[in-house]
C-alpha cells in the first residue's frame, strides 16, 4: 500500500518577500524598531532605525525570539497564513480568523461604521512579521479591514501551520438519499487525454482573446464528446471545459493568435497519481477564466450591451470560498449534506457580499424553499439571504453538483418527488483526499491494477474504477475510443490506431506487454497475431529521410561507410557522407537547385553543366532526350501526367532550375498538356466595328439593330449574325454611316519574353480620319473583296 | 517502339549520374520486393513523388515531398514506417 501526500488545496506557492524598508515612514520605522530591537531604538534617527531593523529582521535567532514572544492570537494568525503556503487573500483570512475565534465577526450594523477593532493582522503587518497590509480593493462588507498578506520565509521557518477547521452542518440530513450519482475519476482522465490527443493532431490552432477556442475548433473537438442535452447536471459546453482546464493546467499554451500543445507537460500530468491529478484539476478550475460553472464557455472580454460572463475576479473569489468550505467538510464526518442546508450555512459564514455574482441564466436552476417569494419578504437578513440563494447559491449548487461531480470529487444525492425534491452531496474518497490534504490521505495498492478486458473482436473494455493515468494514456495511444459514457468504456484496436502508436515511438513489444499486464482475461491469440501482422506490414514499407546517397562512386566508396543499394549506389548517414565525400574529392549535392538552365518557347531545354543528379532525374520525368537534346513536348508532358505528375508540378520543377521565367506560351502549353485544357475559338465571324463610343452606344441600344446582332466582342465591336450581314449593311447605310473605313486593330499586350518587334499594322488597316461616323463590317468575304 | 529492359523502366527509371556524386539530405522509399515498388510507382498519387529507383526495392523521393508521400501512402491504405537517418 502507498499514500500520496497532497498539498493543501488552497496553499499558494511560497514567495520571497521583504518589507520595503526604504519606503517606511519615520514613525513606522521607529515603531517597528522598538519592537525588534527594544527601547534602545527610541533615540535613533530613521536611517539608523532601518539599518538596525534590517539586521534584526534577517537574524533567524532574533526572529524566533520575536515570534515566541507574540500574543497567542498573533501566533495563531501566523499559523493560519503558514497553512495557506505563506500567502493568503484577505477574504479567506478574515473567515479563517472568525471561524477560529481569533477575531469577531462584523455585524450588519457595524458595516457602515469605522470603529477600530482589535486587529492582530494589522499589528503583525506593522511589526513586519507579515508583509502586505494593503487592503484588497474588492474587500468590503464582511471582509473589510483584512488585507491579503504574505509570510516572510524566515518567519515561516519558526511557525507551525495551523490545524484544519471542521464544518458543522446546522441540520443533519435525516436519511440517506434515495439515489446517488458519482463519476469515476478515470473518466475525466480519459476525456482530457482524448482532447489532448485531438489537439496534438491539429498541431497549432487559431485562438480568440484569452486563448478561447473559436467555433470551428470547438466543433472539431466536439465530435469526440457528443453533447448530452438531456442531463442538466452535465457541465455545459464540455469541450470548452476540457480545453480551458488544459489551458489552466499549462498543457495548452497560447499567444495572441495561436494555441499549441505542450506534450511533455501532458505526459507528466497523466502519469501522476490520480488523486494528485484531481488536486491539480481543482487548482486549475479555481483559475479558469474562459469557462464558468452552470454557464459554459465564455469570452475573455466583456460586452457593454449584454452580460457575457460573471466578472472573473468575482468568480475566482467565489471558487476560492467554495473550496475553503469543502476543505472544512473534508475534515468532518463524511456524511451526506443537504444542499440547501449547506448553502444557508455557507451564507451565514461568508455573508451576502462574500459570493455575489449577478447571473441568472444557469443551466441548472434548483428551486430552494428559502428563495421562494423573495420579492415579498421584508427588507433584512431573510430577504438578502433569499436573493443570495437565487444567485450565488445557484452558482454554488451548479459548481458542487455538476462540475465537481463531473470531476469525480463529489457524489450527488437525490430524494423526493417533483414537489418535494431535495438534493444532497458528499465528498468521494478522492474528494476527501483532495480537499482534506495534507492531513487526509487515501491508501492505494502499489502497482498497476488490471483494468482491461480484451475481446477477440479487438474491442477493449476499460474499467474506469480501476484505471490509472498511465493505463488511460497508453490506451489512448494504441486504440480508438468507441463509447464516451459509463463506468466501462470501450475502445477498439485497429490497424490505424496501432500504426499511430508505433509511429509515435511505441514498440510492438511495449504494446503487447501493456495489454497482457493490464488485461483481466489475457491477450487473445488472434489479437496478438493482428499486432504482429500490423507491425510486420509497417516494417515492409519504409520512408527514410535525412540520408545521403552516393552514386557512381569510385572504388574507394568505402569512405562513405554506407549500405550498398543496387549496383551503383550507397546509402549512408548524412554526417558521415559529408565527410567521406570531401575525402573523395566529390562535390556534395544539396537539395537546393542551381538556377543555370534555360528553355525556349519550343520547349528545348539547355541544362547547365554539370547537370545535378536530382535535376536530371526530374527532367527525365517530363522531357524527352533525343540526339543529345532535351525537349519538353506534348507527349513527354502527357506521359508525366499518366505517372501522376500534373502540369503545375512540371512547371514548379522546371522553374526551380531556370535562370529566367518559363516563356508564357510554353507555360500555358505545359498546363494544357498536363490536363488544364485551355480553350480558344478560331473561326470566321462577321464583325461590325464602330470606333466612336457614342455611336457604338447608340447602336447597342437600338431596337432596329438588335435583331441582327449576336453580341459584343470588345468595346466598339459587335458580332453580327452571318446571315443578316446584308440587312445590317442596308440599315447602317440608312443611318448615314460610311461603309468604307478599314478595321482598326490594336497590338496585343507585350509578353514577358518578347519574340521580336511588334509588327506595324498594314497600311490598308490604318484608320482614316473622316467627318462622318465610321464603321466596318468585316469578314472573310470582305478581305477577299479587298 | 523501344521495349523497356526492366519492368520498372516505364514508371521509375534507374537514377542516372554523369559522374560520382553524393546527394545530401535525400529521402528514400524502401519496399520488400520489385512487385511492390512497381505497384506503388504505378499509382499516380504515389508515383508523382518518386524520381527514380536506386534498386528493385529502393526509390529516390522527390526532395521536399517526403511528407506528401507519407500522406499519399496512408490515404492509399498503406502504413509506412517513417524513420530518419540510417539504422545502425
Amino acid at each position: 500500500m502507498t499514500r500520496t501526500v497532497l498539498p493543501f488545496i488552497l496553499a499558494n506557492k511560497p514567495e520571497r518577500v521583504e518589507p520595503g524598508f526604504e519606503h517606511l515612514r519615520s514613525d513606522s520605522a521607529k515603531r517597528a524598531a522598538r519592537f525588534w530591537i527594544g527601547k534602545e531604538a527610541t533615540p535613533l534617527r530613521k536611517a539608523e532605525c532601518i539599518e538596525r531593523l534590517n539586521r534584526a529582521w534577517r537574524d533567524p535567532k532574533r526572529v524566533a525570539e520575536v515570534v515566541a514572544a507574540l500574543r497567542p492570537e498573533e501566533r495563531a494568525v501566523l499559523a493560519v497564513v503558514r497553512r495557506f503556503g505563506g500567502s493568503i487573500s484577505g477574504g479567506i483570512l478574515r473567515r479563517e480568523l472568525v471561524a477560529r475565534g481569533i477575531v469577531k465577526d462584523l455585524k450588519r450594523e457595524d458595516l457602515g461604521s469605522y470603529h477600530r477593532e482589535a486587529d492582530p493582522v494589522h499589528d503583525l503587518c506593522e511589526r513586519l512579521l507579515l508583509i502586505g497590509g494593503y487592503r484588497d480593493s474588492s474587500s468590503y462588507g464582511y471582509s473589510r479591514g483584512t488585507p491579503s498578506v504574505t509570510l516572510p520565509a524566515q518567519v515561516a521557518a519558526v511557525v507551525e501551520p495551523a490545524s484544519s477547521l471542521v464544518w458543522k452542518a446546522s441540520a443533519p440530513l435525516e436519511k440517506a438519499p434515495e439515489s446517488t450519482r458519482s463519476r469515476a475519476l478515470a473518466q475525466m482522465m480519459v476525456d482530457l487525454e482524448q482532447t489532448t490527443r485531438a489537439l496534438q493532431a491539429q498541431g497549432g490552432w487559431k485562438v480568440n482573446q484569452g486563448g478561447v477556442l473559436p467555433a470551428a475548433g470547438r466543433n472539431r473537438l466536439g465530435k469526440l464528446l457528443p453533447p448530452q442535452a438531456s442531463d442538466p447536471f452535465e457541465p455545459p459546453d464540455r469541450v470548452a471545459f476540457d480545453y480551458s482546464l488544459l489551458c489552466a493546467l499549462g498543457v495548452v499554451e497560447f499567444d495572441g493568435v495561436e494555441g499549441w500543445l505542450e506534450p511533455e507537460r501532458a505526459e507528466r500530468l497523466f502519469h501522476r497519481p490520480h488523486e494528485l491529478q484531481a488536486s491539480e484539476w481543482i487548482r486549475a478550475w479555481m483559475a479558469l477564466r474562459i469557462w464558468q460553472d452552470g454557464i459554459g464557455g465564455v469570452p475573455d472580454r466583456d460586452n457593454r450591451e449584454t452580460s457575457t460572463r460573471i466578472d472573473p475576479s468575482a468568480m475566482h473569489k467565489a471558487r476560492e470560498l467554495l473550496v475553503w468550505a469543502l476543505t472544512r467538510i473534508a475534515h468532518s464526518r463524511n456524511d451526506w449534506i443537504d444542499l440547501e442546508t449547506f448553502l444557508l450555512d455557507l451564507f451565514a459564514v461568508i455573508g451576502e457580499h462574500g459570493l455575489s455574482l449577478y447571473w441568472h441564466r444557469y443551466t441548472w436552476q434548483p428551486r430552494f424553499a428559502t428563495a421562494a417569494g423573495k420579492d415579498k419578504l421584508p427588507g433584512g437578513f431573510e430577504r438578502s439571504r433569499a436573493y443570495w440563494m437565487d444567485d450565488g447559491g445557484i452558482w454554488a449548487a451548479n459548481a458542487l453538483l455538476s462540475t465537481f461531480v463531473h470531476l469525480g470529487v463529489v457524489e450527488r444525492g437525490h430524494s423526493g418527488g417533483a414537489r418535494s425534491e431535495r438534493w444532497s452531496f458528499r465528498l468521494t474518497d478522492v474528494g476527501k483526499a483532495v480537499f482534506g490534504a495534507p492531513e487526509v490521505q487515501i491508501e492505494k495498492t502499489v502497482g498497476s491494477e488490471k483494468c482491461l478486458t480484451i475481446q477477440p473482436s479487438h474491442e477493449i473494455l476499460l474499467y474506469l474504477d480501476a484505471a490509472d493515468g498511465g493505463a488511460v494514456m497508453m490506451l489512448g495511444r494504441i486504440a480508438s475510443r468507441e463509447s464516451t459514457t459509463g463506468i466501462v468504456q470501450s475502445f477498439t484496436l485497429t490497424r490505424g490506431s496501432v500504426y499511430g502508436a508505433l509511429e509515435g515511438g511505441l514498440t510492438p513489444a511495449e504494446i503487447e506487454s501493456f495489454l497482457t499486464a493490464r488485461s483481466r482475461t489475457g491477450l487473445p491469440a488472434n489479437v496478438a497475431h493482428s499486432l504482429a501482422e500490423w507491425s510486420r506490414k509497417r516494417d515492409a514499407l519504409v520512408v527514410r529521410g535525412g540520408v545521403a546517397v552516393g552514386a557512381n562512386l569510385p572504388d574507394e566508396q568505402d569512405a562513405l561507410r554506407g549500405r550498398a543499394v543496387g549496383t551503383r549506389f550507397v546509402v549512408a548517414s548524412a554526417r558521415v557522407a559529408s565527410k567521406g565525400g570531401k575525402d573523395l574529392g566529390i562535390a556534395l549535392e544539396s537539395d537546393t537547385p542551381v538556377r543555370n538552365w534555360s528553355v525556349d518557347e519550343h520547349g528545348a531545354v539547355s541544362p547547365g553543366e554539370p547537370m545535378s543528379v536530382i535535376g536530371r532525374a526530374r527532367l527525365r520525368r517530363f522531357a524527352s532526350l533525343s540526339g543529345g537534346s532535351w525537349r519538353i513536348t506534348s507527349e513527354s508532358v502527357r506521359a508525366a501526367r499518366e505517372l501522376g505528375i500534373p502540369g503545375d508540378q512540371v512547371l514548379a520543377w522546371l522553374s526551380a532550375y531556370l535562370s529566367h521565367e518559363v516563356p508564357s506560351v510554353l507555360a500555358i502549353a505545359i498546363k494544357n498538356w498536363g490536363g488544364a485544357h485551355g480553350k480558344a475559338f478560331l473561326g470566321n465571324v462577321v464583325l461590325l466595328q464602330v470606333s466612336e463610343p457614342k455611336a457604338f452606344d447608340a447602336l447597342q441600344r437600338s431596337d432596329r439593330l438588335r435583331p441582327f446582332l449576336m453580341g459584343t466582342l470588345a468595346p466598339g465591336c459587335f458580332i453580327v449574325a452571318a446571315d443578316m450581314r446584308d440587312q445590317v449593311r442596308k440599315l447602317l447605310g440608312e443611318l448615314g454611316f460610311a461603309l468604307d473605313p478599314p478595321c482598326k486593330l490594336e497590338s496585343g499586350t507585350p509578353s514577358a519574353t518578347p519574340t521580336g518587334p511588334t509588327p506595324k499594322p498594314k497600311a490598308s488597316l490604318r484608320r482614316k480620319k473622316t467627318a462622318r461616323s465610321r464603321f466596318a463590317v468585316i469578314d472573310e468575304e470582305d478581305e477577299q473583296e479587298r | 517502339m523501344k521495349v523497356p529492359s526492366h519492368p520498372l523502366d516505364l514508371f521509375l527509371p534507374l537514377l542516372e549520374s554523369e559522374g560520382p556524386a553524393v546527394l545530401t539530405n535525400a529521402a528514400l522509399l524502401e519496399v520488400q520486393d520489385l512487385a511492390q515498388l512497381l505497384e506503388l510507382s504505378r499509382d499516380p498519387r504515389i508515383g508523382r513523388h518518386l524520381l527514380a529507383r536506386l534498386s528493385d526495392t529502393v526509390a529516390l523521393v522527390d526532395p521536399g515531398a517526403e511528407e506528401l508521400l507519407v500522406k499519399a501512402l496512408r490515404v492509399a491504405g498503406h502504413t509506412p514506417r517513417t524513420v530518419k537517418g540510417v539504422e545502425p
